[in-house]
């Protein structure tokens, strides 16, 4: 309810203002300023993101910087390789590229610009400025793909009115006969989350527990997102796994109440980054608007619209936590696994793909 | 060979030995250029992650996979309802054109609607119908005690979509016209013979329209074999996978399986050259002819009044469930809370409308969609009659080549067109300067219009009495001034479907054009697209409501128009 209150609140003030506001940024220095000055003159950025971005969080950030946001919708579709595309040939439209850690294989053909290199105000790299100290980066060098949204994953949904969440004290609960044929799961033969699921339960639990859940077709599984959601909301399938956080925040916002996402002992779970990893291509066509964009996007500001927009829990410590559900809040869980990490994305990960490929076949 | 009206502007020396040079370069740039990147692709020599070595280890990959198989299967298995199609839309077009039922100019108006309406609202209003959970017939199927009794992600399901979306529709106005060129006495002359409506419709009606059914076929088939929006809503879920959302799904993947994605529509592409064959053989012997008719016979005649009204109410609940449904149920879906939720409390809402209508995605894809359409429909018309012109005026061994060439832009599927539209504005010469325009989607679009537009504009000049361009060549007119005061007027209303059917081709499509789109500058259907794929259900309702509520328009405005051209029509 507060949630709701605030964003309409931060609605109503994004779409009166008609000319950007001049309280962005609040603490800012010559160097920036002289930035600014030329992301201005650029006129516009073009951001490649979640078609949800679209609308109030772009409208904000003209509002702070007075730089035109044109936007390309990224969904969960081929979209994306049309930055791949212009990348490799070197004709870019997009100056930002906002999505999970995959434009990583893009540092070692000199492809990716340093986003750390543009960070000009202060308080961006400040330690106390962010949970944990430092701003999280997917790459190791900590400076190409900063990555300061996270949130917690990899749990159990269930409808309160059906499952009581004590009944399931570990996995392994999934397991008995009459728990099989109430679970929905996002379809891991697909990428996606249930296929990152998966993944991660060959880690924590081993092939065998992942080849008997899969293994006996008893569990419903559906490559669709909201149904994940939607079959536990109804009661059909009241138990889910791969439940994505928007869908059920849409839901909850609507006033569906009996929806529950709980952790067990024996599988903490994982966070992930929410498709809100900055990349900015070498090369792009208004490279000062890209870099006035990584100073905004990772300030108060820029986090805050983002909180605001996709309910994605920042890493930032002065953006109020009533913005994103307590569950998706990965603070205080430090068992929780990093599945953006460059060591996870592109090691552990891979070898779990190709042992779940090999279950999926069997 | 008789003489056509075309040859006889185009006699001119000069005229003759440009034209076909022009002709086939016209063709074979909208035609040949998308295959001139896809076949290097399926080889791994262009695209994402190519490595300039020529491989054909994509064509391996893709036809050792049992996902091909299975896709395959499903495809054809998908294409069944192309011939059972076009024998529901010939007979709707009987009922409308030749019986002139009780209610036929809403029933030709509801056509026309559907056909101008993108897929995705009313694949929305018929999720929100037919869902096994929550689509409304089966909550009260449960109400009454009863089992779900349809779901909508099913093989069934996409069966029954496309069916009365688009098989159906697009197959019966494509044979309206063609029904009205039917001499009038044909159905009297039968009728006194003592054959039944049936008889008539099935031994005089059919076989006089046969030459477009089977046009109508092959075109169903191939538009078929590719269609892409609605088996990847409806499929997905249940992991039905046609060959085209095989094609997407290499695409998706984490590490794009371009070349396999390229290799499956060079497969496609190989089907379509059969099918072409095909469609040649089944034509073969057959002579375009003028046709006469006696316009003061009415065809109507011989029906009865009580054939009619019966006729009617029967097309009147067919239509109903076809149009009415999926539409009433959009409109409500537009207004819920949470999408299929009947009995939470205070199911609807205006929300969704206030946050669609105050966003800027909505006006930027109104003026995207209506800038689009109208320059693919300019374009289009201008460009595909020129091309008919030269068609009709060319020898044989050139229109053999040119007909061919003209069908195979259908074989290619939509999103590999992006693709290949993509790849080519990124490293043709000169081509990327438009990139990032809406030069590219026009581009996209003319190759996707082609067939239809060519296979028109020829139709109707072909059926063009060659004696009035004679006549008017006698009286001393040069070519431009018969072209323009003899032939356009007569094919005007041909002219007139041509730019509608590029304009509506343009405001549907989602597959080519998604990954060509400027930024800030998605339409509608790419729009309601992005909604329905991030579960946003609610919102492309919204969208979907002010898409329909364009088409209506869009239907009134063309049949006003054709009307005016046409009073016969």
């Amino acid at each position: 309810m507060l949630r709701g209150i605030i964003v309409c609140a931060w609605a109503f003030a994004t779409l009166a203002s008609a000319a950007w506001a001049q309280d962005w940024p609040t603490e800012s220095n010559a160097d920036f300023d002289a930035l600014l000055e030329a992301a201005r003159a650029e006129g516009e950025i073009v951001i490649m993101g979640q078609p949800s971005l679209s609308e109030k969080f772009a409208a904000a950030f003209e509002a702070d910087t007075g730089i035109k946001a044109s936007f390309i919708p990224r969904g969960r579709g081929a979209e994306r390789q049309r930055f791949y595309r212009e990348v490799e040939a070197d004709r870019l439209t997009i100056d930002v590229f906002l999505s999970g850690p995959t434009p990583f294989s893009l540092v070692e053909k000199d492809q990716l610009a340093p986003v750390r290199d543009m960070l000009l105000l202060r308080d961006l790299l400040a330690p106390e400025a962010w949970r944990g100290s430092a701003l999280k980066w997917v790459d190791d060098a900590e400076r190409y793909l900063p990555m300061p949204s996270i949130y917690a994953a990899g749990g159990i949904l269930i409808n309160t009115d059906i499952i009581d969440p004590a009944s399931i004290t570990s996995w392994d609960d999934l397991l008995a006969e009459r728990m099989l044929d109430q679970v929905v799961m996002h379809n891991p033969a697909r990428p996606g989350a249930g296929e990152t699921l998966a993944m991660y339960l060959i880690d924590v639990k081993g092939e065998d527990f992942v080849r008997e859940l899969l293994g006996n077709d008893r569990i419903t599984l559906t490559s669709d997102y909201r149904q994940v959601v939607d079959l536990v909301a109804r009661g059909t399938n009241p138990i889910a796994l791969g439940a994505l956080l928007a869908n059920i925040q849409h839901y909850e916002d609507r006033g569906v109440d009996n929806l529950e996402i709980f952790w067990t002992n024996d599988v903490p779970g994982y966070v992930l980054g929410g498709g809100a990893v900055l990349a900015v291509p070498a090369g792009a066509p208004h490279p000062k608007a890209a870099a006035v964009f990584a100073n905004w996007f990772l300030s108060q500001n820029g986090q805050e619209a983002l909180a605001l927009t996709q309910a994605l829990p920042t890493d930032r410590e002065d953006v109020d936590a009533d913005l994103w559900p307590e569950y998706s809040d990965p603070r205080n869980r430090p068992e929780l696994l990093n599945l953006y990490s460059q060591s996870w994305f592109f090691g552990t990960r891979l070898e779990n793909r190709a042992l779940l490929e090999g279950i999926l076949a069997e | 060979m008789p003489e056509t009206v075309t040859q006889t502007w185009l006699n001119g020396r000069r005229v003759a030995a440009i034209g076909p040079v022009v002709l086939l370069s016209l063709v074979g740039l909208l035609a040949l250029l998308p295959v001139a990147v896809i076949l290097p692709m399926s080889f791994g020599l262009v695209g994402g992650g190519a490595t300039n070595t020529l491989s054909a280890d994509g064509y391996g990959t893709v036809f050792s996979e049992s996902d091909f198989s299975r896709s395959l299967t499903l495809t054809t298995a998908l294409a069944v309802r192309v011939p059972l199609g076009v024998v529901v839309g010939a007979w709707i077009a009987w009922l409308i054109v030749r019986v002139r039922v009780v209610g036929s100019r809403i029933y030709e108006f509801t056509l026309w609607f559907i056909f101008f309406l993108p897929n995705a609202p009313l694949l929305a209003g018929w999720i929100l119908f037919l869902d096994s959970d929550y689509g409304l017939l089966n909550v009260a199927a449960r109400g009454l005690g009863l089992n779900p009794l349809t779901d909508i992600y099913s093989v069934g399901g996409i069966l029954w979509f496309q069916m009365v979306t688009n098989t159906t529709p697009i197959a019966a106005l494509l044979l309206i016209p063609a029904m009205r060129t039917i001499d009038r006495v044909s159905d009297e002359a039968a009728r006194v013979a003592g054959a039944s409506p049936f008889r008539i419709w099935r031994s005089v009606i059919m076989p006089a329209v046969a030459p477009t059914a089977i046009v109508a076929g092959v075109a169903g088939l191939t538009r078929a074999m590719e269609s892409f929006e609605a088996e990847q809503i409806l499929g997905t879920p249940k992991d039905l996978i046609v060959l085209p959302s095989l094609i997407y799904e290499y695409v998706l993947d984490e590490t794009p399986l371009i070349t396999e994605a390229a290799a499956v529509s060079m497969f496609f592409i190989a089907l379509m050259i059969v099918l072409t064959v095909a469609h040649a053989w089944l034509r073969r012997g057959q002579r375009q002819i003028a046709l006469r008719s006696d316009q003061s016979v009415d065809p109507t005649d011989a029906y009865g009044a009580r054939y009619r009204m019966a006729a009617g109410i029967g097309l009147g609940v067919l239509f109903f469930i076809g149009a009415g449904i999926p539409i009433g149920m959009l409109i409500v879906g537009s207004f819920m809370k949470v999408f299929g939720f009947w009995f939470i409390d205070m199911p609807f809402s205006t929300a969704n409308w206030a946050e669609v209508l105050t966003g800027r995605n909505l006006s930027n894809a109104l003026v995207t969609t209506i800038a689009l359409g109208l320059a693919v429909a300019i374009a289009a018309s201008l460009l595909f009659l020129a091309v008919a012109v030269m068609l009709r005026s060319g020898g044989p061994v050139l229109r053999t080549v040119v007909s061919g060439l003209i069908w195979l832009p259908w074989a290619i599927p939509g999103i590999i067109l992006g693709l290949a539209v993509l790849e080519l504005s990124l490293s043709a010469p000169v081509a990327w300067l438009v990139y990032g325009s809406l030069g590219p989607l026009i581009f996209a679009m003319l190759v996707r219009d082609m067939p239809l537009a060519v296979h028109l504009f020829s139709a109707s000049l072909g059926q063009i009495d060659p004696d009035a361009d004679a006549a008017a060549r006698l009286a001393g007119a040069g070519p431009l001034r018969r072209f323009f005061r003899v032939t356009a007027p007569m094919i005007a209303p041909t002219i007139v479907v041509v730019f509608l059917l590029a304009f509506s081709s343009a405001t549907k499509d989602v597959s080519s054009l998604i990954l060509l789109a400027p930024p800030d500058a998605m339409t509608l259907p790419i729009l309601t697209f992005q909604y329905l794929s991030t579960g946003a259900f609610e919102s492309a309702a919204v969208v979907g409501v002010i898409a329909a509520f364009i088409a209506l328009v869009m239907t009134m405005l063309a049949l006003r128009v054709m009307r005016a051209l046409d009073p016969s029509a």
